[in-house]
């Protein structure tokens, strides 16, 4: 039960993590963005997301529940970005966290500040012509071990975790494409050696309203339409591979984003799992909703 | 010896022609900004624009791909700036093009369109319309003002010059 119980946590603390990693994003909502100007570069961000995971799997098969457990997580990360250039910046991540279990028998939860994450991330590749952008970023994200892992559920990993990423979008008058790949190298925690992973995301925007957009500033109706993937490798206790970890989990996320005028803009969006294989006796996700706003800072 | 005799010519000319050229200036601007794809993006863009000495009022008009600056009643927008600015916003700067009131001299054996200030002298480009120009005022020291394009062209004989000046119309006031 214990070593459910821990596996469940840090899957439900992935997907919060992943939703920290989310926010610090420009449009679109869900997937990295090589574009770090304006709104989509310079503005303080909160992002709201709530996963509820509450489906036993076995080997990505949905398998009965005598304890009928449930694992709701929300998570409320802060970022605090600075661009020292317009290609170069770094930002901060606070994310506070609520998490909790419910079973058949005892009920856990726990709240606070999760793992601080850091990063940088740098623009090194831009063509442009008229209405038409194409940008290549590389960025480094390094995850400290400040979310207190001893209560239950764990806010933290306990764990100084790095991801290496590389995104490109492409954007031409009223549809952007975006693509992000990352690999994370995991590290340890009294015993346990975390599965490294991968990220794979993939983006599609759509600018609804308005269909011509004459002069800055204009309110702005974005749809988005995201494949956001993870795979992690099984973690490893003194060298032996924990069945229950690691897996991949790859969501269809569908979203919305209104653009108000120069300094602000609201946007939430809602995954749905495409695939849900995590490896051994875990939960699987059945559901995650965020809700989130940008306030351009500088 | 040479070299430092012209500079002082030069520099003597710039200054006759600011004397003379008071109510010169460059009115408005329009520049061709490319990579202005994503409208969320443009506030640093504008806010840069809106920096710069001379400008009133800046205009994105995102889906033409064009900024558009007026410039204060007295004083010239500094054209000098724009690219840089443009670059620093995190954009590729395009053709200029301007309107702007000045008289029409020559440097060296190059038609010269004087603004006001040493940096606000541009090459003319020697075409049809230049000649029109120069037929039309027939030696006379007036204003003019123009409406053309400016682009980094290398005029015969001389130096490559970022701001060389295509007259498309003009009006001697």
């Amino acid at each position: 039960m214990r070593n459910q119980l821990i596996a469940i946590l840090f899957a439900a603390m992935g997907l919060s993590l992943a939703a920290s990693d989310s926010l610090a994003q420009g449009p679109p909502i869900n997937t990295d963005s090589p574009i770090l100007l304006g709104i989509s570069g310079k503005a303080v961000r909160t992002f709201g997301k709530v996963v509820r995971l509450n489906t036993l799997l076995q080997d990505g098969k949905e398998i009965a529940d005598p304890m009928s457990r449930a694992v709701t997580v929300w998570a409320q990360p802060l970022a605090l970005p600075y661009n020292f250039t317009d290609d170069f910046q770094v930002a901060a991540i606070l994310p506070y966290v609520n998490a909790s279990l419910n079973t058949r028998g005892p009920n856990f939860s726990s709240s606070g500040l999760a793992d601080i994450q850091f990063f940088a991330k740098y623009a090194f590749y831009k063509r442009d012509r008229k209405n038409e952008t194409f940008r290549v970023a590389g960025r480094v994200n390094v995850k400290l071990p400040t979310g207190n892992e001893q209560k239950t559920p764990a806010l933290g990993t306990g764990s100084t975790d790095y991801t290496f990423s590389a995104v490109a979008g492409w954007i031409k008058h009223r549809v952007g494409v975006y693509v992000e790949g990352g690999y994370a190298l995991n590290t340890s925690n009294r015993g346990v050696n975390y599965g490294n992973g991968a990220v794979y995301n993939l983006a599609l925007g759509y600018r609804l309203l308005p269909k011509v957009y004459e002069k800055y500033p204009s309110p702005q109706l974005n749809g988005f339409l995201e494949i956001n993937g993870a795979t992690a490798a099984r973690n490893k206790a003194n060298g032996v591979a924990d069945a229950n970890s690691g897996g991949t989990s790859i969501f269809l996320s569908p979203g919305l984003q209104y653009v108000g005028g120069r300094l602000w803009l609201v946007e939430a969006s809602f995954q749905y799992p495409l695939l849900d294989e995590p490896n051994g006796l875990q939960l699987g996700t059945a559901w995650t909703a965020s809700l989130g706003l940008r306030l351009l800072l500088y | 010896m040479k070299t430092l005799r012209l500079l002082a010519l030069f520099a003597l000319l710039i200054f006759s022609w600011s004397a003379k050229t008071a109510s010169a200036q460059v009115e408005q601007i329009e520049m061709r900004v490319d990579g202005l794809a994503c409208p969320f993006c443009a506030y640093g863009l504008e806010k840069k624009l809106k920096e710069i000495k001379g400008v009133e009022k800046v205009t994105v008009y995102v889906d033409k791909g064009l900024v558009a600056l007026k410039s204060r009643k007295e004083g010239s927008i500094m054209i000098d700036r724009l690219e840089p600015v443009v670059k620093d916003a995190g954009f590729t700067p395009g053709e200029i093009k301007l309107i702007a009131v000045g008289k029409i001299g020559q440097l060296q054996g190059a038609p010269m369109f004087q603004v006001s200030g040493p940096e606000m002298a541009f090459v003319i480009k020697n075409d049809a319309q230049y000649e029109k120009l120069r037929a039309e005022l027939n030696g006379m020291d007036k204003l003019v003002r123009v409406t053309g394009r400016l682009a980094q062209e290398t005029p015969q004989g001389h130096h490559a010059h970022p701001h060389t000046l295509t007259i498309q119309e003009h009006i001697i006031k």
